[in-house]
Formats: C-alpha cells, sequence, structure tokens
C-alpha cells in the first residue's frame, strides 16, 4: 500500500516564520546607506499591495483597479484621525485597517454578480468616487493639498523616526508574506482557485463562491489599507494625486510582471524589478517609461506566465516530464 | 430515494426535457440511457440546480426540494461532469480537498496563523483525501500539479473529489467517455464497490451500452426529453422504443462498411511522416513517429489516453512544430509550415473538442469554415448544398446556432466544416468521443463513403471498435511512439494491443 505523503507543512507555525523574515529584513534595513533604505521602505509597501492585488487577481480571478483608493484611505483616515480625533497610531492603524477590510467586503458585494473588464469598470468607478471625496473632504483630508502626519511615539521604542517607521514596514512584509503564502495554501485559498477556474464545479462542491468573492476584495482591500497607512507615516504627507488609475495600473503590472499564480514571490519580484531598479540605478533616470515598458514588453514575450510562473516551468522541466 | 416527476425543461423554445420522471432506489447503481441530445445532462443539471425546471416536482427521501447548486453537499448529492471540471491550479490532492470545502472550517484567520486547529484539519483530510485517490486508481504522486495529468487522471480525480463531501447519492455524467477498456473494468469495479462499501446510491448517463448494462440494477432510456422506459438492463435491452431510437437495429452485429478493396501496391503515399519528434515546451512527445496514409485509404491511429494521438495530429498539422524528422505531404515537405499554409496544402484536421463556433448558425459556421479561399457564389452553393446531402441532420437545423445543437450534429457540423475546403487528406481526433451508437454508426457510413469518393482518412481513435471493419490498416501508438502497425483486426487481437492498450487489469 501506499505511503501518505508527507505534507509540504513547516513543522513551526507560521508565525515564527513571518517574525523570523521580518526581522531579517529589518537587519537588512540598516545595513543600507540612507537612500536605498528609503526604497527599501517603500518596496516593502509595494510588495504587502502587491500581495493583497495577486491574491485578487492572480488567486481568485477578479480584476480590480482599486487598490490605490484603499491605499488611500490607509493613509488619508489613519492620518486623520490622529490629527483630528487625537488617537494614538497603535489605535489609529488598526482602525483603518478595519475600515479597509469593511468597505473591501462592501465593494466585492455588490460587484459579485460582475467579472472581467465589467469588475473593472466598477471598481474604477469606486476609485473616481474615492478621489472626488479626497479632494472636497474639507479638514479631514486636506483637500486637494493632502494632510501631513503628525509626529508620534510607539511605546518601548520612542518617536517614530523614518528609521522606525521603515523598519515597521519591512518587519510587516515579511510577516504578510508568510501569512499570504499560509492563507492561500489553506481552505480558504483553495477555494479561491477553484473558483476562478471552474466555478459551477466549485460551487456544487459545497462552495459558498459570492462569500469567497466578497472575502478575497476584504482580504485584499485590508492589505492595501495597511500599506496606506505605512505610506502616510514613510512620506511624511498624504498626496492625493498619489492614489490615481495609474497607480492602480502599476499594481497591476507588478501582479503580471511577478506571475498572476498563486506565489508569494512574484509579488515580491513584481515591484524589485519595476520600482527598486529604476529607483537604485538612477542613471535610468529620465528613461524610466522606456525601461518600465520594455521590461513589460520583454516578459510579456518570453515570459508570459510572469517571471516566476516561467521560472516554475523551467524548474518542472529540469526534473522531467510529466507524463 | 430521489425522484423527479413530470418535470419540463425548456430553454431557447427548445424543450430539453418533457414531463420526464423517473426514480432512484437507495443503494442502485441507476442507468441513465438515450441518444444524443435527449435530455440526459439537461436531466442531471436539472438535479443540481444548475438548469430552471418550469413544471415537476424533486423528491428526496421523502422531502420536496428546490435544488440549488450550493446546497448539494447538504442534501448528500455529489456529480461529476461530462468533461472532468478539474481545478487546473492545484495539485491532484488540492483537487480532492476541495471536495471536504463544506465539511470543514478553517478560516481567514486560522488558515493565514496556521492553527493547530487549522493543521489537524488539514492533515486528517489529506489523509483522506490520499486513501480516496488510491480507491479510484490513481497511481500518480498526489502532489502532482493537476494539469499535467492526462484525462484518465482527472476522472480519477474527480471521483475522489466528489466523493471526499460524503454524498449518499453520485450523479456521473459519462464516466467513462475518453477512457480505455482497462480503466473503464477499473471503473465499474470502483463504482461497485463504492455502492458496497459506502452505501451511495448512483445515477450514471452513459453512452457505453455494454458498461451500462453490465454495471446497472436498473435502467432508464429517454427519447427526445421524455422517459421511453424503465427497467432491469434485461427489459431495457428488448424494449423495442429503446431498440429503435437508440441502439439501432443493427446492434450487437458489425458495423456496417464499405467494401475495402484490396489495394494495389502501387498505392500512392499521399502523406509520409518520417521519424517525427515534438513535443510541448520542456516535454517531448512524439518520439521517432514514422507512419503513412495512402490515397484512398482509411488508416486508424489507436492509444490510449495520453499516448500521443493527438500531439501526432497536431505536429502533422505544425503546430508543435516538428523537432525532428520529417513531414512530406505529396512529395514535398511540409515540415515548419505554419499551420494555415499546411491546411492551405489541403489537410484538414477534426479536433477532438467540436470545433464550431456556438453563437453563430450552422450556415454562418460553414460560411466561416471557407475564409480565406475565393469561392464563387455558385461554387459555394454548391459545397453548402453537398454538406446538406452529405450531413442530412444538419439540413433540418440550418439556421440553429451552433451551441443548440445536440453532441452527434455539432460532430457532423465539425466535419463538415472541414470538408466545406475540400481537402485531400481528412484527419479525425476520436470522433466517436460520447456519441450514441446509433450516430456512431451514422458516422462510419459517412466516413465510408468519403473514402470510396477517394478522400483518404486517418482516425484517431481508442474506441476500436467502430475504426477496425473501416480501416485498412492500423497504427498502434504508445509512449509517443509507434509500436506497432497492421490490419486494425490483427493488431487488435495482438499481445501488444492487450498489453499497451488495454493495460493489465491487475494494477
Amino acid at each position: 500500500m501506499t505511503t501518505i505523503p508527507p505534507l509540504p507543512r513547516f513543522p513551526y507555525s507560521p508565525l515564527v516564520y513571518g517574525a523570523v523574515l521580518g526581522i531579517a529584513a529589518i537587519a537588512f534595513e540598516f545595513a543600507l546607506p540612507a537612500y536605498p533604505r528609503f526604497v527599501f521602505g517603500q518596496f516593502a509597501i509595494l510588495v504587502i499591495i502587491t500581495l493583497g492585488v495577486n491574491l485578487l487577481l492572480g488567486v481568485a480571478g477578479l480584476l480590480s483597479l482599486a487598490s490605490p483608493a484603499f491605499v488611500g484611505i490607509g493613509a488619508n483616515l489613519s492620518t486623520a484621525i490622529m490629527l483630528r480625533a487625537h488617537v494614538p497610531i497603535l489605535i489609529s492603524i488598526p482602525i483603518a485597517v478595519l475600515a479597509g477590510w469593511c468597505i473591501g467586503w462592501i465593494l466585492g458585494f455588490v460587484s459579485l454578480r460582475l467579472a472581467g473588464f465589467y469588475l473593472a469598470m466598477v471598481t474604477f468607478g469606486f476609485l473616481d468616487v474615492f478621489l472626488v471625496i479626497l479632494n472636497e473632504g474639507g479638514d479631514w483630508t486636506g483637500g486637494g493639498y493632502g494632510l501631513i502626519v503628525p509626529m508620534t511615539t510607539l511605546p518601548l521604542i520612542g518617536p517614530v523616526t523614518l528609521n522606525v517607521v521603515i523598519a515597521i514596514c519591512a518587519f510587516t512584509a515579511g510577516l504578510a508574506i508568510v501569512l499570504v503564502r499560509e492563507l492561500q495554501r489553506s481552505r480558504i485559498g483553495r477555494a479561491w482557485l477553484a473558483i476562478k477556474d471552474e466555478p459551477i464545479a466549485a460551487e456544487i462542491q459545497g462552495i459558498d463562491v459570492p462569500r469567497m468573492k466578497t472575502l478575497a476584495f476584504a482580504v485584499s482591500s485590508a492589505l492595501a489599507t495597511l500599506a496606506g497607512t505605512y505610506q502616510a507615516l514613510l512620506l511624511g504627507v498624504t498626496n492625493p494625486s498619489a492614489y490615481s488609475l495609474n497607480v492602480a495600473v502599476a499594481h497591476l503590472t507588478y501582479v503580471v510582471v511577478g506571475g498572476m499564480t498563486a506565489s508569494v514571490v512574484g509579488p515580491i519580484v513584481g515591484p524589485f524589478i519595476l520600482f527598486v531598479i529604476p529607483e537604485l540605478f538612477r542613471a535610468i533616470g529620465q528613461y524610466r517609461e522606456v525601461f518600465y515598458g520594455a521590461v513589460l514588453l520583454l516578459v510579456l514575450i518570453l515570459a508570459p506566465n510572469g517571471i516566476t510562473g516561467t521560472i516554475y516551468d523551467l524548474a518542472k522541466r529540469r526534473t522531467g516530464p510529466g507524463q | 430515494m430521489l425522484h423527479m416527476r413530470e418535470v419540463d425543461v425548456s430553454f431557447g423554445g427548445v424543450q430539453a426535457l418533457r414531463s420526464f420522471s423517473i426514480s432512484i432506489e437507495r443503494g442502485e447503481i441507476h442507468g441513465l440511457i438515450g441518444p444524443n441530445g435527449a435530455g440526459k445532462t439537461t436531466a442531471i443539471n436539472t438535479l443540481c440546480g444548475v438548469v430552471e425546471r418550469q413544471r415537476g416536482e424533486i423528491e428526496l427521501e421523502g422531502r420536496l426540494i428546490d435544488p440549488r447548486p450550493r446546497r448539494l453537499v447538504e442534501y448528500g448529492i455529489g456529480r461529476t461532469f461530462q468533461k472532468p471540471a478539474i481545478f487546473f491550479d492545484l495539485t491532484a490532492l488540492e483537487n480532492v480537498l476541495v471536495g471536504a470545502h463544506a465539511h470543514s472550517r478553517t478560516g481567514v484567520v486560522r488558515g493565514s496563523f496556521g492553527t493547530n486547529l487549522a493543521l489537524t484539519e488539514e492533515r486528517d483530510l489529506s489523509a483522506r483525501a490520499v486513501e480516496l485517490l488510491r480507491a479510484v486508481g490513481y497511481e500518480r504522486d498526489p502532489g502532482e500539479s493537476a494539469k499535467r495529468l492526462a484525462f484518465g487522471a482527472h476522472r480519477q480525480i474527480e471521483v475522489a473529489r466528489t466523493l471526499m463531501s460524503d454524498p449518499r447519492i453520485l450523479l456521473l455524467d459519462e464516466p467513462t467517455a475518453g477512457l480505455t477498456g482497462a480503466e473503464i473494468a477499473r471503473l465499474a469495479a470502483m463504482l461497485r464497490s463504492v455502492r458496497d462499501e459506502r452505501g451511495v446510491t448512483i445515477l450514471l448517463v452513459e453512452h457505453n451500452v455494454p458498461f451500462v448494462f453490465g454495471l446497472c440494477d436498473r435502467v432508464t432510456a429517454m427519447h427526445e426529453g421524455a422517459r421511453i422506459a424503465s427497467g432491469t438492463p434485461v427489459e431495457i435491452r428488448i424494449n423495442a422504443a429503446v431498440v429503435e431510437s437508440y441502439l439501432g437495429p443493427n446492434h450487437g452485429q458489425a458495423l456496417p462498411s464499405g467494401p475495402i478493396e484490396p489495394q494495389s501496391s502501387e498505392m500512392t503515399r499521399i502523406l509520409d511522416v518520417r521519424d517525427l519528434t515534438s513535443g510541448y515546451g520542456g516535454t517531448t512527445i512524439i518520439r521517432d513517429a514514422s507512419l503513412h496514409v495512402g490515397t484512398g485509404e482509411i488508416v486508424a491511429l489507436l492509444g490510449r489516453n495520453g499516448a500521443g494521438k493527438t500531439t501526432l495530429l497536431n505536429t502533422i498539422l505544425g503546430d508543435p512544430r516538428p523537432r525532428g524528422g520529417d513531414v512530406v505531404w505529396q512529395g514535398r515537405s511540409i515540415r515548419g509550415l505554419a499551420t494555415d499554409r499546411v491546411v492551405a496544402a489541403g489537410i484538414g484536421l477534426v479536433p477532438q473538442q467540436y470545433a464550431i463556433i456556438a453563437r453563430q448558425s450552422v450556415d454562418d459556421n460553414l460560411r466561416l469554415a471557407t475564409f480565406g479561399i475565393r469561392l464563387s457564389r455558385a461554387e459555394y452553393a454548391a459545397r453548402v448544398d453537398e454538406m446538406m446531402a452529405r450531413f442530412p441532420r444538419l439540413a433540418q437545423r440550418r439556421t440553429s446556432l451552433g451551441g443548440s445543437l445536440s453532441g452527434g450534429e455539432r460532430q457532423m457540423l465539425a466535419i463538415a466544416k472541414v470538408l466545406m475546403r475540400r481537402p485531400k487528406l481528412l484527419l479525425l481526433d476520436e470522433p466517436s468521443i460520447g456519441l450514441a451508437p446509433t450516430i456512431v454508426d451514422e458516422l462510419a457510413s459517412i466516413v465510408a463513403r468519403l473514402r470510396d469518393e477517394g478522400l483518404p482518412v486517418m482516425i484517431a481513435e481508442q474506441n476500436v471498435t467502430w475504426v477496425a471493419p473501416l480501416a485498412r490498416r492500423a497504427y498502434l501508438i504508445d509512449g509517443g511512439r509507434i509500436i506497432e502497425e497492421g490490419p486494425p483486426s490483427v493488431l487488435a487481437e495482438s499481445e501488444a494491443l492487450a498489453e499497451r492498450y488495454l493495460g493489465s487489469i491487475e494494477a
């Protein structure tokens, strides 16, 4: 009789691995000179956002353009309640993330019957409405000028300096990578992939398709919102023009270049190639857009499954044919 | 246990079920047979709530129910699909685990943090899933990605996945379609043990008549949306209405075939495939395959699932491109030509999946088939008339949308589309899959007539029974290699066929 194969799981809780990866990321931060360190913080934020966008598009198969809106909600809401309600950062961020989760849930719920292009249009509409509210929000949003993030302190750590913010971003990104990976391989992740591949068969297996779709929106939105709260801290201001459609397209591009799969490597590779490399090699400077376009074209032509998808295929090829 | 009473279903003006009734008793294996388009799949879809019924009731264990797909697991109903519905982004094991979705609890928090509870649940379910995979005869690595597995494995995974949700009733839509003899024998044994050991009641829709009559306790036959008979296999086999509408008067006798002319040795090779090697990505599928087709003959290409039949035909058409060897067409090498050029040179392929446009009418489908060739109005009309004469079934449905045709009609349309271009060689990829016996007989006589008119035909099949009397020669392919050549009747009996093609039952 065949033996049951060992489960592809680690012996310890994912929290342990997440914490180890997070601490390693912090250690890496302090090894960097000032400017690359700042880029590293931005990269960590993009990884968190891209994990969420990939979860929605690559795993659940839902195309949304609303990701910048949630980044904006996170940045503005946490800053606004810090400024106006004088709430400490340790409370303002969870409130913002909870709000992002709920708004994501609602957006997912109202667009349940839509897919593909139509879903993209509705989420684009949502982004548009958000931008209008942002510009007309008066004192709460700072109108077209944005808000200035107040200096805050954290218990035990002290003043939240730039280095502390980057450390928080790095640690969270490390943790998020491991937890999202775990989630995507769990019962919930399997259900998302099943819905993407064969919706009717998934439903017949007892998967509550509407619930799973709204759940994917909620998780993805919460990740983007969390990243948004960090972004405000990192930049020191909220910038109303940083949540445009262009940004949504950039997020989707990270996912496509990284590879639209259930892997968490793609959401690291995508922002690294398209954001970190142009930032670090300033020589690219004015040719940045050209570099961006060229990378996108090259990936789509040479590696249509994205970079991780193609590496995975190559690895499989080396281990021998399937049949 | 499960009853449908006087159910009416119609869509788009077509009445798919007419006052249809069926009773399935606890613990039986019940077969549902009927010609293509009789409404068998619609009956299953209605039971699953995928299709809305206009009238009639469905009773499950004494309770009237209004089935919805999402609630089937609650009812204890599991189903499989005609074309296995496999989640390609998951591994075989994960596919089966999806079957336990409704009976497991891990949510976002437990799933992300991998709590003990989640891990214990996962471990228990995985152990059961592996056990079920072995029980249905799956022999490969459970961690293998589903998209890298062959058709037969997909069927096994789908059945295991359905069993994972602990159904009391199993609905199977053509479970033997596309399986080899050995796989079918294993499936029958497996279904019996599922019934005997797990007490599962089974309803299956099937075209494989010996399989149904051998396995089922009772059989219901339907025709044009209505039930025409119910009873034991013995009663159904001799029922006049069933014989007339489904089995055909010649059932059980040799299939009709055109006269097989003794071919002269001068017969010219119109297609000559020499040491062909090809594959997809990093995988080599076809290895050093050599075969030829002569003018005016029917050649069979026999082999089990995943043997390389489809890839070989596709390589002849130029996609994937050959990596080694040569394809000589009418004396000239066509190796490396793009598919459209190969088609233009006169080779016509009817692919395995009915290659028709569902949202266009029969007429429009035929028109589309002549895309890129210049035909005078008169010539075009003549060719359409010829198709209507060849396929009388299509003549009655010229304005119907492709998607509304029955399986048999779709296959006829797919062949007609290729014939519209007047090819000089016709390649058919498993044309009999999913077709009722009467339709397969019809197909056989159509192919025989094409051959008699001088069109050479190569048929890739695993259903030997209908091609054996037609074909003059046959090739046996396995593991991408041509392993034997000879008259189909000899090949069918040869050791190689028994071993390679039917497999060993103990396996």
